[in-house]
């Protein structure tokens, strides 16, 4: 009687969710009653969450993520580590956001309000009311449920970071009381902060969400129910397995479009679900191309895209906070009525933030500690679709002689401030946003674009596909991953990930030196005989041929290394390929030719996308005074065309 | 029609200035010329002897050519505060070169005397920019009047725009309002500078020091013929419009891939150049005919 709520289940049907025909295997299950209330930007909501615990341990505390609490002061861990801003958008202090547990008691049993108390497991800030523990009265044993039943209030903050209101637009994310990951009878369930996003259990979701009538909702997974309430409001019913998050948005603005999407040679069947804002219907064909492409490409390359819907959701300008941002089978995304069809933010956007459908959705990617696994992967592979979409060339920006691609893109976020943070790190540690951003997204997805160059694209692609199908609705580390690459490319990798993964060193190399010196008819004294000097100081008659001793030295200018393969050319047009193991600081190779070197050129095929510096990868012997020419030249016109403006 | 005439007789007047359109040239190359040797140095030694050099030489590329301004982001800075300094002294010996322009067209018998040709133009033509300069800066301190006028103008747009604006939900309304913030900014900027060109010509007409009475009477000689004169003021704004799009055209079609066609863009672009201090003499010119004949 003491485990009163806690239910024992067949161990053997959890296991293997297969046989339900599931899947993910449950661990938790919520159903859940909101009610949203325009007036005060509230919810009142209602849930109950049913968990396994599928340790091997009993387990005494439940842990719970109360994330709106990020938003309850100015002292709560995300505000302090922000300063209130998040991806150039301010808090509105007017405005704060927080929820409120009022009642938690297991089902038909113990009330446990009284127990709750907020745990700081990441920074002991004392102001964060992020997380929230409870402890039982009597464990969960291994492979037992419990089943909560929980009521609570909260306020949605005026939009700045994911989740909020603008007007009469909402956006819930994060919304409701929700369990951390217990691992092995440990809870992983991290603090709201700023440079992370999210962890969770993958199970079942049901939600009624009631809203005022007129108001258009869109939610994770398939709708199931819909009714007028007949008191000026609405209830909507979604419902979704093999989810670990579920998110949902309203507004009376949104027009909604609905087309379903196959593939014929692939079992892909889902509805494609368009919440525009009624300011960007003019974008509305490029969200649903690009969309479209994002679905082919994903389910293409890694694995059928498995769920029956996706939601788009397109935020209004006032809620652009809320843009870019990925929840199961629903993300948003981000655009303005005025957006030039050579700008591809909405297209980039759009195929990143369903992508994440698959890197955190799919594979349930601990973002808090790992979060490259999907940030990471996520931006290569949506660099792989934009490339292979939009062309190589400009396929994030094209407009007339400006052309800027994904790649392009990556590199320049990546440069500047890499060596701060290697990319495995727990997310809230990294010394800046900027440099999460730099190591997490840009320099991860330039590290496997550098691996796929290294193994070869057909082996890459097999790589990906089978740690997709490995860890699908799984919850994989790193070495997880690396145990795969090793075992489809059939390598040793570790000097690989080891380095690119795990230290914030440079890889660099450069030509440090390339000369042609005419070589001299032996003068002096060899042994006994002393050779006189000819007077012509080559030694050899005019019409004789000449010999060269060219000389190419390359350098290791960073700590990283990484095998380089060198394109040496000749006057003549002779090509001489080396190979460096890259190791050693420097090396160098000598010629003997009766032609001077034109150029050497380290990486001649540009693979090694992780080199800081293109610039220095190689030197040609004359150097190039007409480019030069050609910037300064252009520069000086540009300021006088400036000055007639000015002087006119 | 006298706006036709005007325009005319001011663009022929421009097209017999030879060396007035050589001076205005050869003091916007002076200029040019600083930014030349700094860019030219920024960018050998940005390139250095990379073969990427010949790469960006051969076709622009973006991305190549930011990762280099990121690697050599150092001196930007120093080349943007040039450029901002050179661009400020030009302004001022503009208008120094307004005063010559003035003069020459003004007083062409007067100013050239008995000297020789050749010497009587440069004489006359610096003699005239010299001798208006400071009457030109009090003119331009004077304008600040104007200037603020402006300012206050964007702040009864604002106030009136609010109301289409505030919510700031409507994105169409933001875009058209942001471009009819530009048309009439642009329109305002054009009216205060067409004033102070028509105050110019009074004080070099009348000769006179009396500054602020010139802008006084230049405001109320444009708003008595608003129409007469923005018009003249329009038709050669197209003019120059006109111009620079036939230059872009041809410009933007010469590939820059040799030491040859290289060069060969820079000349069009210093003949664009002088295209447009043609022009600026066609302003002061078809200016002074109309002034002359309201």
């Amino acid at each position: 009687m003491k485990k009163i709520g806690i239910f024992l289940l067949s161990s053997l049907g959890l296991i293997n969710p297969s046989i339900f025909g599931a899947m993910s295997k449950h661990i938790v299950d919520y159903r859940i009653q909101v009610k949203l209330q325009p007036e005060t930007k509230g919810l009142a909501g209602r849930e109950t969450v049913t968990w396994l615990n599928d340790s091997l341990v009993p387990v005494s505390e439940l842990q719970f993520h109360l994330y709106l609490n990020a938003f309850k002061n100015n002292r709560s861990t995300f505000m302090k580590e922000s300063g209130g801003a998040h991806r150039g958008f301010k808090v509105d202090e007017n405005d704060w956001g927080y929820i409120t547990v009022k009642n938690v008691r297991i089902r038909d049993g113990e009330d446990l309000t009284s127990r709750m108390e907020f745990i700081q497991p990441d920074d002991g800030n004392p102001d964060d009311q992020t997380v929230m523990r409870i402890p039982l009265a009597a464990p969960v044993g291994p492979q037992e449920r419990i089943a909560l039943e929980i009521e609570f209030e909260a306020k949605l903050p005026r939009v700045f970071a994911r989740s909020g209101f603008a007007d009469d637009f909402y956006m819930a994310g994060q919304w409701f009381p929700k369990l951390g990951v217990n691992q092995d009878g440990v809870w992983n369930c991290h603090q709201y902060h700023e440079s992370s996003e999210f962890f969770a259990d993958y199970g079942v979701f049901e939600v009624e969400i009631t809203v005022p009538k007129g108001y258009v909702v869109g939610a994770t997974g398939q709708r199931t129910s819909e009714r007028d309430n007949g008191d000026g409001t609405a209830s909507y019913t979604h419902y979704q397995e093999d989810v670990h998050d579920f998110a949902w948005t309203a507004c009376p603005d949104f027009v909604e479009f609905r087309e379903r999407f196959y593939l014929e040679d692939l079992p892909v069947d889902t509805e494609i679900i368009l919440l525009v804002h009624r300011q960007h219907l003019n974008q509305k064909p490029r969200f649903l191309d690009s969309l479209k492409k994002g679905l082919e490409f994903y389910s293409r390359n890694y694995g059928p895209y498995p769920y029956q819907t996706v939601t788009l959701v397109d935020p209004p300008i006032k809620a652009m906070g809320a843009g870019g941002m990925e929840y199961p089978t629903l993300f948003t995304t981000m655009a303005v009525w005025f957006m030039p069809k050579g700008l591809r933010m909405p297209e980039m956007v759009t195929i990143h933030e369903f992508g994440h459908g698959y890197w955190y959705g799919i594979v349930g990617s601990n973002e808090f500690e790992e979060a490259w696994l999907d940030e990471g992967i996520n931006s290569y592979s949506e660099m792989k679709a934009m490339d292979r979409y939009y062309g190589h060339d400009r396929s994030m920006v094209d407009l007339g002689p400006l052309k800027i691609s994904d790649g392009d893109y990556h590199r320049l976020q990546f440069i500047p401030i890499f060596a701060w943070d290697p990319i495995v790190k727990n997310s809230w540690e990294f010394v800046s946003g900027g440099s999460y951003g730099s190591n997490v997204y840009s320099k991860a997805a330039l590290t496997l674009k550098t691996l796929e160059n290294h193994l070869g694209e057909e082996v890459m692609a097999r790589i990906m596909r089978t740690y997709y199908e490995r860890w699908k609705f799984r919850h994989p580390t790193t070495g997880d991953f690396i145990a795969v690459a090793e075992e489809v490319s059939g390598r040793d990798l570790g000097w690989f990930f080891d380095q690119f993964l795990k230290t914030a060193g440079s890889l660099d190399y450069a030509v440090s030196g390339i000369r042609s010196r005419e070589e001299e008819e032996p003068a002096g004294f060899y042994g006994e005989e002393f050779l006189a000097p000819k007077p012509d100081k080559s030694g050899r008659d005019k019409d004789q041929d000449k010999v060269y001793r060219n000389e190419v030295v390359v350098q290791r200018k960073g700590e990283l290394f990484f095998p380089q393969e060198i394109l040496v050319t000749f006057e003549d047009g002779e090509e001489i390929r080396e190979i460096w193991d890259g190791r050693d600081r420097w090396r160098r190779f000598i010629y003997r030719r009766p032609v001077k070197l034109k150029s050497a050129r380290l990486d001649p095929e540009n693979k090694i996308l992780l080199d800081v510096n293109f610039f220095n990868n190689s030197k040609v012997l004359k150097p190039d005074r007409a480019s030069p020419l050609k910037y300064a030249l252009g520069l000086a016109l540009k300021f006088q065309e400036f000055l007639t403006w000015l002087s006119f | 029609m006298k706006i036709l005439k005007s325009y005319s007789l001011g663009i022929r007047q421009a097209s017999s200035q030879g060396k007035m359109v050589l001076v205005l040239w050869v003091f916007s190359l002076l200029f040019a010329a600083v930014v030349y040797f700094v860019g030219a140095g920024y960018f050998a030694g940005a390139l250095g002897q990379s073969e990427l050099a010949g790469n960006l030489l051969k076709q622009f590329d973006t991305g190549l050519f930011l990762e280099m301004l990121v690697h050599n982001q150092a001196p930007l800075g120093m080349i943007f505060k040039v450029i901002v300094v050179l661009a400020f002294l030009y302004y001022w010996v503009s208008i120094f070169l307004t005063g010559g322009i003035l003069h020459v067209l003004l007083s062409p018998n007067e100013s050239m005397g008995n000297e020789p040709r050749r010497r009587r133009f440069a004489s006359a033509f610096f003699q005239g920019a010299g001798r208006y300069f400071g009457r030109f800066f009090r003119l331009e301190v004077y304008s600040l009047i104007l200037w603020v006028g402006f300012f206050f103008f964007q702040l009864v747009f604002n106030l009136a725009a609010k109301p289409f604006t505030s919510d700031g939900t409507n994105e169409k309304m933001l875009y058209y309002v942001f471009w009819v913030r530009v048309g009439l900014s642009l329109a305002l900027i054009f009216l205060i500078r067409m004033i102070l060109d028509y105050a110019r010509i009074i004080i070099v007409r009348a000769d006179t020091g009396r500054v602020l009475r010139s802008l006084w009477d230049s405001v109320r000689f444009v708003f008595k013929r608003l129409f007469r004169t923005l018009a003249l003021y329009y038709i050669l704004l197209i003019t120059g419009a006109l111009i620079f799009l036939v230059y872009w055209g041809i410009h933007s079609r010469v590939s820059t891939g040799s030491l040859a066609k290289i060069w060969l863009a820079f000349f069009i672009g210093q003949v664009f150049v002088m295209s447009r201090g043609w022009l600026k003499i066609g302003f002061q010119a078809a200016q002074i005919t109309f002034y002359d004949r309201a």
